[in-house]
């Protein structure tokens, strides 16, 4: 259970985000729209405790996530998966390697991460493709690598900051089912986006965001015309 | 422990393979200031063999009246060894100074047609070389006020003050401006290490962002870029070896077999002091290259 309770963000005087609160249920699938500069990333960079803020707070499971000293912020980050809309692979390192990264921190045996990146990669749809580099992958297969990475530490919570922002609409769609997909196998996802198509077409929960705050919450929405989202 | 530590040298040995040309230019621009640091050690040696052959120069004579004793004369060469400011005595006796002056002017027939052949009008003398030039009119003082002042006559300090303080000058001088040109390259070889470093991590900093996202801690993520700072630092040293040894054959040796360098004889670039200079090179390269990438890391890792 993921709880923002009255999350405030400030930038100096700018307000980012303004008393927001919701609950995230353990295998919901949330997606948070709203135009860019609603502070959708803002809520996520403090979901990674990438940042604090300035008044309220954010519990999972009835803890406070700001309160966690700097240095087991990178163990609480290896709960959450991340995806996000420029894919943010190593690019010096192999598809294999880049999944393997997130494992290999966690200090995991070099059998148990090959076991685990060969059954990701699977599940992704990128058998055989290992040992490309990120550079060589076309931007929906660089989505996929950067899925899997979220994937393989088996989070119970994935987060997805516009993954398909730098798609084009055939991407975008497989994209979106691939993590319907992970949702329906346990885990909780929390996707922002401003892509019509792709809220209509998971047609879950969704949260509205404009101008710092929550203007509404459906639990099985479409997207709201009502709102320029560009 | 071991899986980290193989895995923290895997990635920096992968990194630096596959950043190919950062990575060269990297080693390639170390090595430039690694080379400066060895031409600076090289020419401290230079100039402190220099140095020590002016100062070796620097010394005084004390002469002595002909009635002095001998025996007198050696007792006070022996008192004068047992000073700290003195390094050596030479006694000259009277026909030692008369044989080294016929010596010296063998060819020269009208001085030795003018003086006579078996009077020896040369006084006996102590030579005195000090430890440290400045000491040279404490030395002489010392003589002069001690119990065999009576026995000595003169000493060369009055006539030659004026080239001793010359020589103490240059002497001063090479010392002072070899040490600024040496504080003054070596921040700049450091500077250039550094700054290298900082700008191959600087177009490397969204790697470091990653890695923290995806759950790294700051060590796993910082020690990588420790090692390949060090790894340029090796390479470089290995390549910089390699220049300075061809210096050494091409340059170097043939200026020291026609004396050009060296002090009294003595080679100034033996082979000990070669494998200081790789030990140096590696040192600093090591150390430099290492804390440099571990503080260009820390302004990234703050996420």
């Amino acid at each position: 259970m993921i709880e923002f309770d009255k999350i405030t963000k400030h930038y100096g005087a700018h307000k980012v985000l303004d008393s927001v609160s919701f609950t995230i249920r353990p295998q919901e699938f949330v997606t948070l729209v709203g135009p860019s500069g609603a502070g959708k990333s803002t809520l996520i960079k403090l979901l990674l405790c990438e940042e604090k803020p300035t008044f309220g707070r954010i519990t999972i499971d009835g803890k406070d996530i700001h309160l966690l000293k700097e240095k087991y912020i990178p163990y609480y980050r290896r709960q959450i998966g991340v995806v996000f809309q420029d894919f943010k692979l190593l690019p010096n390192k192999t598809v294999a390697e880049n999944i393997a990264f997130a494992l290999e921190v966690s200090g995991l045996p070099d059998d148990e991460i090959d076991q685990e990146v060969a059954k990701i990669l699977e599940l992704v749809g990128l058998k055989g493709r290992g040992d490309s580099f990120p550079k060589e992958l076309s931007g929906g297969e660089a989505q996929r690598v950067a899925i899997a990475r979220a994937l393989v530490f088996k989070p119970k919570f994935l987060i997805a900051d516009e993954p398909t922002g730098n798609l084009d609409p055939k991407n975008a769609g497989e994209i979106a089912k691939l993590l319907l997909k992970i949702n329906s196998m346990g885990t909780t996802v929390l996707l922002a986006t401003h892509n019509r198509d792709i809220v209509d077409m998971i047609n879950r929960r969704v949260i509205s965001l404009d101008d710092g705050k929550v203007m509404r919450d459906k639990r099985r929405g479409k997207y709201d015309t009502n709102y320029n989202y560009q | 422990m071991f899986i980290f530590w193989h895995r923290i040298f895997k990635s920096a040995w992968q990194s630096f393979r596959r950043n190919g040309w950062l990575s060269l230019v990297a080693v390639f621009i170390m090595a430039q200031a690694l080379l400066i640091v060895s031409i600076l050690a090289s020419l401290n040696v230079v100039v402190g063999s220099t140095i020590k052959s002016i100062n070796e120069r620097i010394d005084v004579a004390v002469f002595f009246k002909e009635t002095a004793p001998e025996a007198d004369i050696l007792l006070l060469k022996q008192a004068a060894e047992g000073w700290p400011d003195v390094r050596e005595v030479t006694y000259v006796s009277s026909q030692e100074a008369l044989n080294k002056f016929l010596e010296e002017n063998r060819n020269r027939d009208i001085i030795r047609s003018i003086i006579p052949e078996q009077e020896n009008f040369l006084p006996a003398s102590l030579e005195i070389k000090v430890t440290d030039p400045y000491k040279i009119e404490s030395v002489v003082g010392q003589m002069r006020n001690g119990q065999y002042s009576k026995l000595i006559s003169e000493t060369s300090l009055e006539d030659n003050q004026k080239i001793i303080e010359k020589l103490r000058n240059v002497s001063g001088f090479i010392q002072r401006s070899s040490l600024i040109l040496a504080v003054v390259l070596v921040g700049i070889a450091l500077m250039i290490i550094f700054n290298t470093i900082r700008i191959t991590i600087f177009t490397r900093r969204q790697e470091i962002e990653i890695m923290k996202l995806v759950g790294a801690t700051d060590w796993y993520i910082r020690w990588p870029f420790i090692i390949e700072g060090m790894m340029y630092g090796v390479i470089a040293t290995l390549f910089t070896t390699v220049l300075l040894a061809l210096g050494y054959a091409v340059i170097v040796r043939p200026m020291m077999t026609s004396y050009l360098i060296s002090a009294s004889g003595n080679p100034v670039f033996s082979v000990s002091f070669l494998i200081f200079l790789v030990g140096l090179q590696l040192a600093v390269g090591l150390v430099v290259g290492g804390m440099s990438s571990y503080w260009a890391t820390r302004k990234h890792l703050s996420i």
